[in-house]
């Protein structure tokens, strides 16, 4: 039933954790697994604690776990194949049993009521076989075909591709729904809904964007804890074909080659970036990412206000926490107090460490709130400057219901807009308008000034200075870069203040002002 | 007219409810005829978002309906807040084009060359009425219903209100000789007054209160506090103080609390009493609206480090009031955190601060009837100099050992602001220019904001 590679690595992987225990230093072995699904060779035992660390906090935290294949039609038994695990550590796959399709009978109505069914079936397993299962998780055999083809394109695809197939997959089987874990984790519910808020909205699609806005880089992300220290190794290089060459490697940390002890937990990063070539190393704090993570699965999809001012919130904290949660080499310009205090000489008073993560969510939102409303249609025009082929902005609906986005919509159609002039955003919103409802205000963004806020924010983070934030705010004000229909009054400050003037303004909000 | 209809719809969309609400009254030709001039009266407060302003996906809905009866003409309009030009809400909000494409003109009032005004006498006052709207055939009123800090809902007389400019809108202290002016809160007294004034002038043909979309909390403008709350319902019929009576009761406020209906009643301006109005759609006695209304006293607004205490208090700065303390809770999050400490005090003879520093006084009352408090003054004590002590003990010179000197200043940590009421807007300068840019670097950026299209009179002399 399901691809003969794919089973092939499983089994090895059961074998591998089922021997754990009796070798003596399995992080030395020599042999690697494929990480399902991927292309990606990892040394096992780094798989074995990943599923330890991460299957108990966002999966389930109990042992014994039953897979179930069902049909996607309506059978007498929709029962295809029954797979006990017993699970000795939770999330630690070790040992498989296949069990008799029969033993269960299951009808599709059955599955509208999961608790009761998972009630019958763990009362069965307990009599047939004395093992309390403490979840289930049921595929439909279309899920289990569309990552056999998966499979089978992972030997003759790039990296690129890869990814993109992936998160093909993973859309359907949520869009579908089809696949079901009872109990339901929070990261599955969080999926789903977040899913169904997309409306034509492709994750491959959201990818290439990103990707198409990404300049080249290379850095080394240390996952930092005492427990499991990890290297994630991300490359990504444009290249002159259509799609550039990514690279991701995971590997786990050697402890002693970096100075890493329980008492330190910033690694030895300019010996990683030496050893590993890449151009930056990022260590973050795996416990406080672990807790982030987990708070952002709990939340409801669509999320209130509220809740998205609290993640946002603890994201920023997560940020000005540079030195605590995390760092960097090559340590970001602004960190660097002499550099600090010459520019606050010019009453500019940026400093990391003093991000404002308290005020700046109720600013942003205060504005959005006041300006645009608590219920609006907001109509985004990503165009690209270089491509002159006509009709070729991207254009995607964001619906806004009590301050928080309800819906975002890709506009895949967009013949209707055929007669109207695309350098008036006037007439774009009118056509928009009476097919979608009325559209409160445009946001016209070139894929330029996404490039430059992402080098300048994120990518090169390290370089980030008042003259790369400057150059920001100069691109904010040319309207072929940036334009907002109609102009809302925080945009008419930005356009009408000076930049250097308006940066000051701003930065006294967002960055404390006492330094103690 | 002895009696009226009153549809109260509950659909899954605003146009949809508002449709079906016309349909339930006989259709759009009960209140439009062909060849009709049609004025349609809308929500234009501030260039904010929904639902300060009108939802624009049901004006479109009306514009069409007068469309299928032919109406002549079709405009839309409304005088924006005190101090706003039309023509800059209308950039803000891009409602000419939208407008336009519908059909229908945008018209802004205050453009008096093209839309001339024209004297109407009333109760013995005259008022400017723009002739567009006299002239029109029939008057719609759009109307948003949100929370209200005067009269609990925005209710459509109140929307009447901005069919005259913000100059005939404003109540001028006329104190009564004999009477008390803050116990008989003449200011509401007068508002109703004029509001019932303007009112009566044209009375409506068609009245929507959309309340599918209920502002709850703070309102009607959107604050901190503010909560857009689902209610899928809206109010139709042609009477306004009928429609408004029945969009109150859903909220199950009756005709006795409030002052505007029952001043309506006694001039007879609609009906007002239930068993006269014929209820269409959803059953009244089966909706139960729970929502938060504003708050009653300003007290009741938590604002971080603020201390507000009132005295007797009258309507209209009553209402300032709110408004500034709701804008400083929502657009001043960091300042209110570097100013450590102030107390508001508003009305006549407030309850003394909580700390000397950082007083502000809004409001000529509260201006007035602190001139001589304690907290006006601060005494400095002199404090021993034990070494120049010590040194004269040795001396032997007890005169000079013990003395302390006392010496009482005015209390310069007080900002007021003047005014009955003040102005919320030039409030805000005031506050900027006592505290400063640093401390208050939030309230800093939006007053920049707000300058780019609100007025501002700097001719106000305030301390």
């Amino acid at each position: 039933m399901i691809n003969h590679k794919f089973k092939e690595n499983w089994l090895k992987i059961l074998k591998f954790n089922s021997k754990v225990n009796i070798i003596e230093d399995p992080k030395e072995l020599k042999e690697t697994v494929r990480i399902p699904l991927t292309p990606n060779e990892v040394n096992p035992f780094l798989l074995y604690r990943l599923f330890e660390l991460l299957y108990p906090k966002f999966i389930n935290d109990q042992q014994n776990i039953l897979d179930i294949v069902i049909s996607d039609f309506e059978l007498d038994n929709i029962v295809f194949g029954l797979y006990l695990y017993e699970t000795t550590k939770p999330g630690i796959h070790a040992r498989i049993k296949g069990l008799p399709k029969e033993s269960i009978e299951i009808k599709q109505d059955e599955l509208r009521n999961r608790d009761v069914l998972f009630n019958r079936i763990q009362s069965v397993i307990q009599k047939d076989h004395g093992i309390k299962i403490s979840c289930i998780r049921l595929l439909k055999k279309r899920s289990i075909d569309l990552m056999n083809s998966h499979c089978d394109r992972l030997s003759k695809s790039t990296y690129y591709e890869f990814i993109q197939s992936l998160l093909d997959i993973i859309q359907i089987l949520l869009e579908q729904e089809l696949i079901f874990i009872y109990p339901e984790p929070n990261i599955l519910r969080f999926l789903k809904s977040s899913v169904s808020l997309l409306k034509g909205i492709q994750f491959s699609k959201v990818f290439e964007f990103i990707e198409s806005v990404t300049p080249s880089f290379n850095a080394l992300f240390v996952i930092n804890s005492n427990n499991l220290p990890i290297l994630l190794k991300i490359k990504k290089e444009n290249t002159k074909s259509s799609h550039p060459e990514i690279e991701l490697n995971l590997n786990l940390l050697e402890s002693e080659k970096y100075n890493f002890k329980e008492q330190n937990l910033l690694p030895d990063l300019k010996g990683l970036q030496v050893d590993y070539k890449t151009d930056k190393v990022i260590s973050i704090d795996q416990y406080s990412l672990l807790i982030f993570l987990s708070e952002l699965f709990e939340m409801e999809v669509p999320p209130s206000k509220e809740k998205v001012k609290l993640i946002f919130q603890k994201l920023l904290y997560g940020i000005r926490s540079y030195d605590l949660y995390w760092n960097m080499v090559p340590r970001p310009i602004i960190s660097n107090t002499l550099v600090r205090f010459l520019i606050r000489l010019f009453g500019v008073n940026l400093n990391l460490k003093k991000l404002s993560h308290w005020a700046i969510p109720d600013f942003i939102f205060g504005l959005i709130d006041t300006h645009i409303g608590l219920n609006a249609n907001i109509l985004i025009v990503l165009t690209e400057r270089s491509n002159e082929t006509p009709n070729s902005n991207n254009l995607m609906l964001v619906r806004i219901e009590n301050g928080s986005i309800n819906k975002l919509e890709y506009i895949n159609d967009k013949n209707f807009l055929s007669n109207v002039d695309q350098e008036s955003l006037e007439s774009i919103r009118l056509s928009v308008s009476e097919k979608f409802g009325f559209i409160t205000t445009i946001f016209k963004v070139d894929k330029l000034l996404i490039k430059t806020i992402l080098n300048a924010f994120l990518i090169n983070f390290h370089k980030t200075s008042l003259f790369s934030i400057l150059k920001v705010v100069k691109l904010l004000k040319k309207p072929q870069y940036f334009q907002i229909y109609p102009e809302i009054p925080p945009y008419t400050l930005i356009k009408n203040r000076r930049s250097f003037s308006l940066l000051k303004d701003v930065l006294s909000i967002v960055i404390d002002k006492h330094e103690f | 007219m002895n009696s009226t209809e009153v549809a109260i719809i509950k659909s899954s969309s605003p146009s949809e409810a508002i449709t079906d609400g016309i349909e339930s009254l006989g259709g759009i030709s009960g209140f439009v005829e062909k060849g009709d001039q049609v004025f349609v009266k809308i929500n234009l407060r501030t260039p904010g978002g929904f639902p300060v302003n009108i939802n624009f996906d049901t004006i479109k809905t009306i514009i069409n309906l007068c469309k299928e009866v032919e109406a002549k003409k079709i405009f839309v309009g409304s005088y924006p807040l005190s101090r706003l030009k039309t023509d800059s809400v209308a950039k803000t909000l891009g409602i000419q084009s939208y407008i336009e494409s519908l059909g229908a003109e945008f018209v802004f009032l205050d453009d008096q060359n093209k839309y001339p005004l024209k004297s109407v006498e009333i109760n013995g006052k005259t008022i400017e009425f723009p002739k567009v709207i006299l002239e029109s055939d029939k008057l719609i009123l759009l109307n948003q219903i949100s929370v209200d800090p005067l009269f609990k809902c925005t209710i459509s007389l109140l929307n009447t209100y901005s069919l005259v400019s913000n100059q005939f809108q404003k109540i001028k202290k006329n104190v009564r000789s004999g009477k008390d002016y803050l116990h008989l809160d003449q200011y509401k007294q007068d508002l109703i007054t004029n509001i019932l004034d303007v009112f009566s002038v044209k009375k409506p043909s068609l009245v929507i209160n959309d309340l599918f979309y209920f502002l709850e909390g703070a309102g009607p403008f959107i604050y901190k506090d503010s909560n857009l709350k689902r209610t899928n319902l809206i109010v139709v019929g042609n009477d306004a103080v009928a429609v408004d009576l029945i969009t109150l009761r859903l909220f199950e406020i009756d005709l006795l609390s409030s002052d505007i209906l029952l001043e309506a009643r006694n001039r007879t301006l609609g009906i007002t009493d239930i068993s006269n109005i014929k209820l269409i759609g959803e059953n009244l006695g089966d909706i139960r609206l729970n929502v938060d209304f504003c708050v009653s006293k300003l007290e009741d607004i938590n604002i971080k480090n603020t201390y507000v205490k009132s005295g007797r208090t009258c309507s209209g700065c009553f209402k300032e009031a709110y408004h500034l303390l709701n804008l400083m809770k929502t657009h001043m999050t960091k300042d209110l955190k570097y100013i450590v400490n102030q107390s508001f005090l508003i009305g006549e003879k407030p309850p003394k601060p909580e700390s000397l520093e950082n007083i502000i006084l809004f409001g000529d009352c509260a201006i007035e009837s602190t001139e001589n408090r304690e907290f006006r003054k601060i005494i400095i004590t002199n404090s021993k100099d034990y070494l120049e002590t010590a040194k004269k003990k040795l001396k032997k010179d007890f005169k000079a050992q013990d003395k302390t000197t006392i010496k009482e200043k005015i209390n310069k940590k007080i900002v007021e602001l003047p005014g009955c009421p003040p102005s919320r807007f030039d409030c805000l300068n005031t506050l900027i220019s006592y505290y400063g840019k640093s401390q208050v670097p939030n309230l800093f950026f939006f007053n920049n904001l707000i300058k780019t299209y609100y007025n501002q009179e700097t001719d106000k002399k305030t301390k």
